[in-house]
């Protein structure tokens, strides 16, 4: 099962209807919606897998956490690609 | 910045011209901008005529201490100071562009120093937008080329607001304030000849047909502006022209995204500042209310940006003028 962790000084902040996430990783901004947002607040607090975050937002906003997973996982390419989330590696430790 | 020493006193419009072109055939002229300092060496005695034309109320300074780009508008030598004659703009021993014409060395040298200030002066971020002050706040107007940014800027120079620059929106992430970059406004095609009957009184530079562009004039800063260029402006407003031909007057509300991406995606070196132009920008889309402005009617336009001015004085707790 694939684990990620946010990139340490990630800044994401709300603009109007969207998210602007700064990644320090490749210096660039990009505007979330709140869906992958929220991703990126649940994983700095802990949750690290699909199925955690999907537990996890499943709990905030009364919804079904298997009806969850399709939208997250369709988030990581794009997190990763902003650089904003990074994969862990198992068995290793991260800061 | 240092303030640089050995002012004459006088400004470049008190200055006879063989005094001015052996000044730049010699150590150079400095030209101080506000936030930053030019100092220009040149043999063309066209550069010398044009450079007076419209950097008219700046002082006439023969000798620096500093400057943050030392510029070069030179002849070629050999066969092309005789065939089709061109000028060449050198910095720091390089030539970054492609000579222009011999007799328009001032698009050339106005061109290459907005290219230098944009890669350069990464103390301040740097948000293309024109940049007026009024009632010690700045407002900001960030616009894609041939949107009417430059006109409604220039116009807005004519009527009381003070210009901080056409170009750059020179903010400074550690004081919070808007600093001025002020140099001619560079207006193109039919907005010449809309700024000539909008304030017939201005002081324009000869025209450039056929540059990249098409025609370019430039608008020579007012005195007030020159004199001031060290007076730092607040975030006040942000407003988007947009010029359309026959259209009425339309003035909406922006959305903070919007702002963000207008701000943001649009500067010269947001990336570049990494963390600290994030949160500039984040700084400025909180503390600024936004509109976009659609005209077609400038004096509509400048009546509708005056008629929200109070709103955003009173907002900052400014004086209204």
């Amino acid at each position: 099962m694939a684990r990620y962790a946010r990139v340490a000084g990630t800044l994401v902040e709300p603009v109007g209807d969207v998210w602007a996430a700064f990644s320090p990783t490749t210096g660039e901004t990009v505007l979330l919606n709140h869906e992958t947002a929220s991703i990126l607040e649940v994983l700095g607090a802990g949750a690290d897998s699909t199925a955690e975050i999907c537990a996890v937002l499943a709990a905030d906003c009364g919804l079904d956490a298997n009806s969850l997973a399709e939208v997250v996982e369709t988030c990581w390419p794009r997190l990763l690609e902003a650089g904003l989330v990074r994969e862990r590696l198992s068995g290793h430790a991260y800061v | 910045m240092a303030v640089n020493k050995a002012q004459s006193g006088r400004t470049l419009a008190e200055v006879h011209q063989p005094e001015l072109e052996r000044a730049l055939a010699g150590q150079g002229l400095w030209i101080d901008l506000g936030a930053a300092t030019v100092r220009v060496q040149s043999d063309s005695v066209d550069f010398a005529a044009q450079l007076q034309s419209v950097y008219d109320q700046f002082p006439f300074e023969k000798q620096g201490i500093w400057a943050d780009m030392h510029v070069r508008i030179r002849r070629p030598r050999g066969v092309r100071r005789w065939v089709r004659p061109q000028v060449r703009f050198q910095c720091d021993g390089q030539r970054p562009f492609e000579p222009f014409p011999a007799d328009s060395p001032l698009p050339l040298f106005e061109w290459g120093c907005n290219w230098l200030i944009g890669r350069r002066l990464n103390d301040l971020l740097l948000l293309h937008a024109g940049a007026v002050e009024k009632s010690g706040l700045a407002l900001l107007l960030p616009a894609l080329p041939g949107s009417g940014k430059s006109t409604l800027t220039a116009a807005l120079s004519q009527r009381g607001w003070r210009l901080l620059s056409d170009e750059f929106g020179a903010f400074d992430p550690e004081s919070g304030a808007f600093r001025a970059l002020l140099k001619p406004i560079a207006l193109k095609n039919q907005s010449i000849d809309v700024m000539r009957r909008f304030a017939p009184e201005a002081v324009f530079g000869p025209e450039f047909p056929k540059t990249r562009k098409g025609t370019v004039a430039h608008l020579a800063p007012p005195r007030e502006a020159v004199v001031r260029r060290y007076e730092c402006a607040r975030p006040g407003a942000v407003i988007l022209p947009k010029w359309v031909a026959n259209s009425p007057t339309r003035f909406e509300a922006l959305a903070e995204n919007v702002v963000f991406a207008a701000l943001a995606f649009n500067a010269f070196n947001y990336s570049l500042l990494g963390a600290v132009g994030f949160q500039a920008v984040l700084r400025l889309v909180r503390q600024c209310p936004a509109w976009q402005l659609v005209y077609s009617d400038l004096d509509e336009a400048l009546a509708t940006i005056e008629s929200v001015w109070s709103e955003v004085t009173e907002r900052n707790g400014a004086p209204v003028q």
